[in-house]
């Protein structure tokens, strides 16, 4: 510990020294500069392509055309600060906030930050591909996730009602993951990375682009941690020695990845498997047993065809086969001796979906499809292994249609009127109508004013329907779906090439809630549809980039979500500010990059929480033209110690906040070659 | 029940005051990363690495015979439009190439690009770019942009940047419907597009 601690020390004074060195380098660094540009010609072409740039300078345009603030990260932003999860890239997003309760990582968004979700309530695609499953509605985004973020060109995050162009999960936001093409690897990349708690991973990738013009990915990943230990005072009761539990936060995941393109044709394949130890007592299982585990494995695979019809009419048709397995392997007291149960989930499902856009009409630009999904299982199994007793055995199949159609509609130059509705068929939940309307104006190129109302939905899942273990849970297969109606007015500005401002107010009002909520009269734990919950913020960005690398984001969110009757929702804090930076030091192939997180109180099931802030720290170095990369991050700088409100499985227990990571140090290698 | 302050319990370690430490974690945060970017150290800008591309190319491009009036003619790169890459082309060292000296010259209609050996459009072309392209119909001239959609839209070679490197794509079909040839050397580090 010592040890490390003095690493950091020492690691922050080198930062602050080269700091100073910085600025009194810059002045002869930039006159030297010149020389160079003009003797790059004399390079031959493959060393030029294996010069490092800095491509901070531009902003994706793209994003003012959407109807709300689209946020890209791209690629070297995740390499810059060293991400190695979805969550902590999605954590770096205005508004959104990541936790982990120790099993599985979480995202909240615009106040709903329910403990329990899984990600439901936002829609998780890798490639456009939906990753939701059926029985809990999850997106993964820890190690679980398909995909290593090594592999990810960029991620989308598109704030707001998705519904009326993606139908269910698409509540509070589109995650769409972009992959990196074959063609931009060109060749191996092997990657390696090691850190405290006994922390490694490894991964290997091959890329090309062929004569013929078909493009190959194939990538093969794994991660291991020992994990740290938990403490938390309510473990003790439950058996836990001093409420330490120690050993079990271990997670050893697997993934792997293919895409090939050829013409018109796209071929992607995915598939991840997670063992974790389970540290927290979830489910009132003995805190501390070595043999309690859960596993998750998924996979998935896609065909799309996509091809140019006629002028301005362009089709994109994709069939896609879905898999998810849950397995836990659950201790628990039975008077005085250990009793293990089996735990299980296992879903199926396969999407036919076709999509067209139309440009054919002058100050049109038309949208509509429609996407058909089976559910073939989304099963649910539990049961006590010795004496055998079956105490959950659940077997549901169920299907989705869904039609959409949106058309952008040019008004004038500078007015931009959108108009989408969807229409589902859910065979659970019935029918339900996704409208959204949209109105944007850009009195120039560097300003745009956008003004939306959506409607969106998510349909109740099998674990929320028919989830029942004698005593502890019932299932409700009279559940509604939740609905979020919305408004939302963003504005936009550019200043100069180099800094952009950005900011949103939104009104939310979901009606269903669906919310783990007990019995009175049997004490029984059942999902129900809860009353209204109204959600108001403002969020707010700036964000300035400098032709040399540099660029600074931040951002800051006030968001306010009550449920009816019950004052403020649990989880969902106030205030939440971020600063993020990156600059590359004058010392070749050197970036830096760090992370500033505020996040205010909020309450918990029986109480509140107080504010905390973290900090994050990466140090790139890329050997020129060798194909060489290192980097040491350092996660939580500080080493604070923050909890975040546990959800319901645990705050029956005693448990009512879960303690987040300490610090984390990795040291990371990447060859390519 | 638990106490909401249970995170408090773990010895040694004291609770985390942001409010007292904030101020000063962000003015360092803050200096770190404004002097940090305002460093002009660190890799080169695009802009030269891709006006050495454009030089670059004409090594490994093979001109049909009429495109030069004498064996000694100058090899001629042209460029239409401004921005930053014209710029760094008009101050580049450009030695000789197939023994022909390298000379580049800013043009400012399309029609005045045939002649050239090579031609830049700038961004600043973009949305002209299919008057551009029909000026330039059959003429062995090699075209060269930075924008998107610029090979896929009838150009020869597109620039363009990935994972923080500068690459490029290249529409054979346009290359070839007007006698040029492009090495191999070149097309196996190109990303080629088909139709």
């Amino acid at each position: 510990m010592r040890s490390i601690r003095l690493l950091c020390r020492l690691l922050m004074r080198t930062v602050w020294a080269s700091l100073v060195g910085a600025c009194m380098a810059a002045a002869p660094v930039a006159i030297a500069g010149d020389g160079v540009a003009s003797r790059l010609g004399q390079l031959d072409l493959a060393d030029l392509l294996d010069i490092d740039i800095q491509t901070a300078s531009r902003f994706s345009q793209k994003r003012s055309e959407e109807p709300s603030s689209v946020t890209v990260i791209m690629a070297d932003e995740i390499r810059a600060h060293g991400y190695e999860r979805l969550s902590e890239i999605l954590n770096s997003v205005r508004g959104l906030y990541a936790y982990t309760d120790r099993l599985y990582e979480f995202a909240g968004v615009r106040g709903f930050g329910r403990p329990e979700d899984y990600n439901s309530r936002m829609l998780l695609l890798i490639d456009g591909i939906r990753m939701n499953e059926p029985v809990y509605g999850q997106g993964s985004l820890g190690t679980e996730f398909p995909l290593d973020v090594e592999l990810i060109e960029r991620v989308e995050f598109v704030p707001g009602p998705g519904s009326a162009v993606y139908g269910n999960n698409a509540m509070f936001g589109v995650i769409n993951v972009i992959t990196r093409k074959g063609s931009d690897l060109r060749g191996t990349e092997l990657a390696a990375a090691t850190g405290n708690r006994h922390t490694a991973s490894g991964r290997a990738s091959y890329g090309r682009q062929f004569e013929n013009g078909a493009d190959l990915l194939l990538s093969a990943s794994s991660f291991g941690t020992r994990g740290e230990s938990l403490h938390h005072p309510g473990l003790e009761a439950l058996g836990a020695p001093g409420g330490t539990v120690r050993g079990m936060d271990y997670n050893r995941s697997e993934s792997a990845f293919g895409r090939l393109t050829f013409e018109h044709l796209k071929f992607e394949i995915g598939y991840s498997s997670r063992k974790k130890g389970i540290p927290n007592a979830v489910f009132g299982t003995i805190p501390g047993d070595s043999q309690s585990y859960m596993v998750d494995a998924q996979g998935f695979a896609a065909l799309g065809y996509e091809r140019e019809l006629a002028p301005g009419l362009e089709m994109a048709l994709r069939t896609t086969y879905g898999a998810y397995d849950y397995d836990g392997n659950l201790p628990f007291d039975v008077d005085g001796a250990t009793a293990y149960s089996d735990d299980m989930a296992r879903s199926r499902w396969w999407t036919a979906e076709a999509k067209f856009v139309w440009r054919g009409w002058q100050g049109h630009r038309l949208v509509f499809g429609s996407e058909y999904r089976r559910d073939q299982r989304a099963d649910q199994y539990s049961a006590d292994r010795a004496p055998r007793v079956v105490n959950l055995d659940s077997h549901v199949s169920g299907q989705t249609w869904g039609a959409y159609a949106q058309d952008d509609i040019a008004l004038t130059e500078r007015l931009t009127l959108g108009l989408g509705m969807r229409f589902d068929h859910d065979s659970h939940a019935g029918s339900v109508a996704s409208p959204r309307i949209s109105l944007i104006h850009q009195p120039d190129s560097k300003r745009s004013v956008k003004l939306l109302y959506g409607s969106a939905y998510r349909a109740p899942n099998a674990y929320e329907m028919y989830y029942a273990f004698p005593g502890a849970q019932k299932g409700n297969t009279r559940l509604e779906p939740e609905k979020v109606d919305t408004w939302e007015v963003a504005y936009e500005q550019f200043l100069g090439d180099r800094l952009r401002m950005t900011a949103s107010a939104y009104s939310y009002l979901m009606k269903h809630l669906i919310s783990q909520e007990t019995d009175p009269l049997d004490g029984v734990a059942q999902f129900r549809n809860a009353s209204e919950v109204r959600a108001r913020g403002l969020e707010l960005e700036v964000e300035r980039v400098w032709d040399q690398g540099g660029r600074v984001r931040a951002s800051y969110a006030l968001q306010r979500a009550e449920l009816a009757g019950d004052g403020r929702l649990s989880n969902s804090p106030q205030h939440l500010f971020k600063l993020i930076g990156t600059a590359p030091l004058p010392v070749a192939g050197l970036r830096l990059s760090g992370e500033l997180f505020g996040v205010s109180s909020r309450r918990t099931a029986v109480g509140t929480l107080g504010s905390y802030a973290v900090a994050n720290l990466n140090l790139n170095w890329r050997v020129t033209g060798q194909g060489l990369e290192f980097s040491l991050g350092v996660q939580n700088l500080f080493d604070r110690d923050f909890s975040v409100p546990a959800s319901q499985d645990y705050v029956g227990l005693g448990i009512d906040t879960m303690p987040q990571l300490g610090r984390n140090v990795r040291l990371r290698a990447k060859w390519s070659f | 029940m638990t106490s909401p302050d249970i995170r408090r319990t773990r010895p040694g370690r004291p609770a985390w005051q942001w409010r007292r430490r904030l101020p000063r974690h962000a003015a360092a945060c803050v200096a770190l990363i404004v002097f940090g970017g305002l460093a002009l150290g660190g890799p080169p800008a695009e802009a030269p690495i891709k006006a050495a591309f454009v030089y670059n190319f004409a090594k490994y491009a093979k001109w049909p015979e009429s495109a030069f009036a004498a064996a000694d003619s100058r090899l001629l790169i042209c460029s239409l439009g401004r921005d930053d890459e014209t710029r760094e082309l008009a101050s580049m060292e450009m030695k000789p190439i197939q023994g022909r000296a390298v000379v580049y010259q800013p043009r400012s209609t399309a029609e005045d690009l045939r002649g050239c050996h090579v031609a830049y459009i700038a961004e600043s072309e973009e949305k002209s770019l299919a008057d551009v392209l029909q000026a330039l119909r059959g003429a062995p001239v090699l075209t060269v942009a930075e924008f998107d959609g610029f090979a896929s839209g009838g150009g020869m070679i597109g620039l363009y940047v990935a994972e923080s490197r500068v690459r490029f794509e290249v529409n054979l079909a346009a290359v070839r419907a007007t006698g040029l040839q492009l090495g191999s050397n070149l097309l196996k580090l190109a990303r080629i597009i088909r139709d």
